[in-house]
């Protein structure tokens, strides 16, 4: 970028480096340091789902890219697919392995994989701050040797070892480490290395993985060699698998397995002692037994706070009561008014279904204040490393629904925003689990957005309303997630997820990581609200909107027991839960629905499906008819569930 | 050896507590004589020897790409809610149903540590 006369090869050659190395070992944080802080960072630690990319800063024409974490080679789940891409199809000038220093053994076997592939590679031993408060003692020069690769030493959180990282890359250079496999597999590889040429990484390696069942060189052969070299090297597999009793696979590994384990007892001065570090010892509390659920409970009590708290009260308050209810609002109301004289478009703009004053101002005034607490709020508590040790304490409550601790996080992240939830159900590792959990989301997990609406009402009434509200939805969920458990086929995978040691989260990597989330909302629901709002529009303006809520109203009435006018609510909530939540507010302020009414109401309103947009994930994720399915389920169990509570508080006498 | 005793008839009945309500796992040498993960007492450490051949490939090279190879010692810090072990500077949480596919044994070091 800056400097145009450089002589280095590697400066003037086009190309990309690759970030690869295990989850959570700081990828992102070099990311940053080699890109600045105007770069995209996205995604969770081992949840990204697209590749970030960001020029260099002090590298001529280079593009810096940032994989998802992947444990091993071959790929797993679905975002270690990402990474095992990026190698095949990206035309990469190096690799930059990012390791942990402290745990040698588990970076060394990553990087005799990645030395193979024989591009220029770097390793980069990060945080070895934290290698050296726990006495974790490496010979760099001798590591340096065995792997014929610049290995630097880096704490990329304070920026050390970046220089030092990017003068290696320039220079970087192939490594000449060998590992030598049986002869069996050693000749199958010389006779795969004249079949398949065209290859983007060495021959040999993709020859390994090929060997090793990896699915995505598997489809690379598939797609860029001819089907006669693809069943050749199919027949050459299967054949070498004769060889031996037990899979490929599992040879390969074991084999290198051996080298690396020279390597570090040859390299490794000091493993270091688990002394209990302040962070070690918090770490324990928070999956203990006993312990860990005074912690839960004061992790949630200080998101309510700042979510519930200061984001959809005060906040939102100052925004949409203020800024837009008293000064934005009736400005543009004007503007529109004066400017264009078609009323019909002025109804679209700024009417009661209008783009402006409906749309935008749900989007912006409402919506944007809560959803920026929450993302801030999650990027640190994903930056603490609580995430994945709350998976652990919560792991039974999930196997009841057929899950495992991991769909705690999408579940955490439901109450920020269920659309933005139903994503992150990525990080699952099976289709049938992604199903269950986004199910769940958007049956009976509300936004922020709408509990928010739903606590004001509740607590306005007794701690009893909230109380019952609460303990409906809660058993509905565990209901629901059981029934659907066991009628959806296929297994549940047991729990094994890495606890990170807890760390102090940077406010740089916070801020980056919100401002992009923050993006992802502008660009992807703001349309959606509108495209809604524009439909209540045209259904309002036909008629169509003032004939549903009559057909509506015997289940309302008859039903539900609510008054008739409750079904224009309702209609709302089938857009959004939380408008329809705000249509019945007015009602109780007015003084039309008694505290029973309010109970009912609210569960129905819980139970409903979040929001168009909501939706629309629902279809582009999983699939249209699951979409479809999930809403044929939901909303007759919503009314179901409303009319039953409904005739059980009748009976009690409670609240009429 | 006495100690080697106490300590496995300890879990022994750990672990009957804890698996009385599952029966997924097929494979799980829980009924052989075969000493796993499970097996082992919060706070004390064992070498591991292999897998079972019932554990899925996938989770075995999970398993060993964090660490957890032959011949290096593991410790359990926990079994509830779910099995907490450290192998080098590595946490990994795990449900029984994984650590009761991980085969250990106990040297007398690791006692004496």
């Amino acid at each position: 970028m800056h400097c145009d006369q450089t002589t280095n090869s590697f400066s003037n050659s086009e190309g990309s480096v690759a970030l690869v190395g295990h989850p959570n070992v700081g990828k992102s944080v070099i990311f940053q340091r080699l890109t600045g802080q105007h770069a995209t960072v996205s995604n969770y630690p081992g949840t990204t789902i697209e590749v970030t990319r960001g020029l260099a800063r002090t590298l001529a024409k280079t593009i810096i890219v940032d994989t998802p974490g992947v444990i091993t080679f071959p790929p797993v789940s679905e975002d270690e697919c990402v990474t095992a891409r990026v190698l095949l199809q990206e035309p990469l000038k190096a690799i930059l392995q990012v390791g942990d220093a402290k745990n040698l053994r588990r970076t060394i076997l990553l990087t005799s994989q990645l030395a193979e592939m024989e591009l220029p590679l770097v390793l980069a031993l990060n945080m070895t701050d934290e290698a050296k408060t726990r006495g974790v003692l490496v010979n760099y020069a001798l590591l340096n040797e065995h792997l014929t690769i610049p290995v630097i030493p880096t704490t990329a959180i304070r920026g050390d070892g970046i220089g030092q990282l990017t003068e290696a890359l320039q220079s970087a250079s192939a490594s000449r480490f060998r590992m030598v496999y049986p002869a069996e597999i050693e000749a199958a590889l010389a006779e795969f290395s004249t079949r398949v040429t065209k290859t983007p990484i060495s021959a040999r390696s993709l020859g390994l993985a090929f060997f090793s069942s990896d699915q995505v060189s598997e489809y690379y052969i598939r797609e860029n060699e001819s089907p006669e070299v693809y069943m050749e090297v199919l027949s050459l597999r299967d054949n070498l698998q004769l060889s031996f009793v037990e899979p490929l696979r599992n040879i390969i590994q074991r084999t290198r397995l051996d080298y690396v384990e020279s390597i570090v007892s040859a390299t490794l001065v000091s493993s270091g002692s688990n002394s209990q570090t302040l962070g070690a010892r918090l770490g324990n509390l928070t999956t203990h037994p006993v312990w860990g659920l005074p912690v839960l409970a004061m992790v949630l009590y200080a998101i309510y706070w700042l979510v519930g708290v200061l984001g959809a009260g005060t906040l939102v308050d100052l925004l949409e009561g203020h800024l837009f209810g008293e000064v934005l609002n009736p400005w543009i109301i004007d503007l529109v008014n004066r400017v264009i004289p078609i009323p019909l478009v002025v109804e679209f703009l700024v009417g009661e279904y209008g783009l402006w004053t409906m749309g935008m101002t749900y989007a912006l005034a409402l919506i944007l204040p809560i959803v920026t607490i929450f993302f801030m709020s999650f990027g640190i508590l994903e930056d603490s490393g609580y995430l994945p040790r709350l998976a652990a304490l919560t792991n039974r409550i999930f196997r009841l629904l057929g899950l495992n601790g991991k769909a705690v996080l999408p579940m955490v992240l439901g109450l920020g925003c269920v659309t933005m939830a139903t994503l992150t159900t990525r990080i699952l590792e099976s289709k049938r689990e992604r199903l269950l959990v986004t199910l769940l989301l958007a049956l009976a997990i509300p936004c922020s957005a709408q509990l928010g609406v739903v606590m004001g009402m509740l607590a306005g009434i007794s701690f009893a309303a909230t109380f019952i509200w609460g303990s409906v939805v809660m058993l509905i969920l565990l209901a629901v997630g059981w029934l659907a458990a066991r009628l959806l086929p296929g297994e549940r995978s047991p729990l094994l997820v890495e606890l990170p040691p807890l760390r102090i989260p940077t406010l740089s990597n916070v801020v980056v990581k919100t401002l992009a989330r923050l993006e992802w909302y502008a660009k992807e629901v703001i349309p959606l609200f509108l495209i809604g709002t524009a439909l209540m529009f045209a259904m309002d303006q036909t008629g169509i909107l003032s004939l549903l809520i009559k057909a509506g109203e015997p289940l309302v009435v008859g039903w539900l027991g609510l008054p008739g006018e409750a079904s224009a609510a309702f209609l709302m909530g089938f857009l959004r839960r939380d408008f329809g939540a705000t249509g019945l507010f007015v009602m109780q302020a007015q003084g039309l629905l008694s505290a029973a009414q309010v109970v009912v109401a609210m569960v129905t309103i819980t139970l409903f499906i979040p929001c168009l947009a909501s939706i629309l994930i629902i279809a582009k994720e999983r699939s249209k008819r699951s979409a479809a399915a999930m809403m044929v389920v939901i909303f007759p169990l919503a009314l179901l569930i409303g009319g039953i509570l409904q005739r059980i508080l009748t009976w009690i006498g409670w609240g009429l | 050896m006495i100690r080697f005793n106490q300590i496995s008839f300890a879990w022994k009945r750990h672990r009957r507590m804890n698996f009385n309500h599952s029966d997924e796992k097929r494979d799980c040498p829980r009924r052989s004589k075969q000493l796993t993960l499970a097996d082992i007492a919060p706070g004390h450490k064992a070498r591991l020897i292999g897998f079972c051949p019932g554990l899925a490939a996938e989770r075995r090279a999970h398993l060993i790409a964090y660490g957890m190879t032959p011949g290096h010692t593991i410790q359990v810090i926990q079994h509830t809610p779910v099995t907490v072990i450290r192998v080098e500077h590595t946490e990994l949480a795990m449900e029984i149903e994984v650590a009761c596919e991980i085969l250990v044994e106990i040297s007398v070091q690791d006692i004496m540590n």
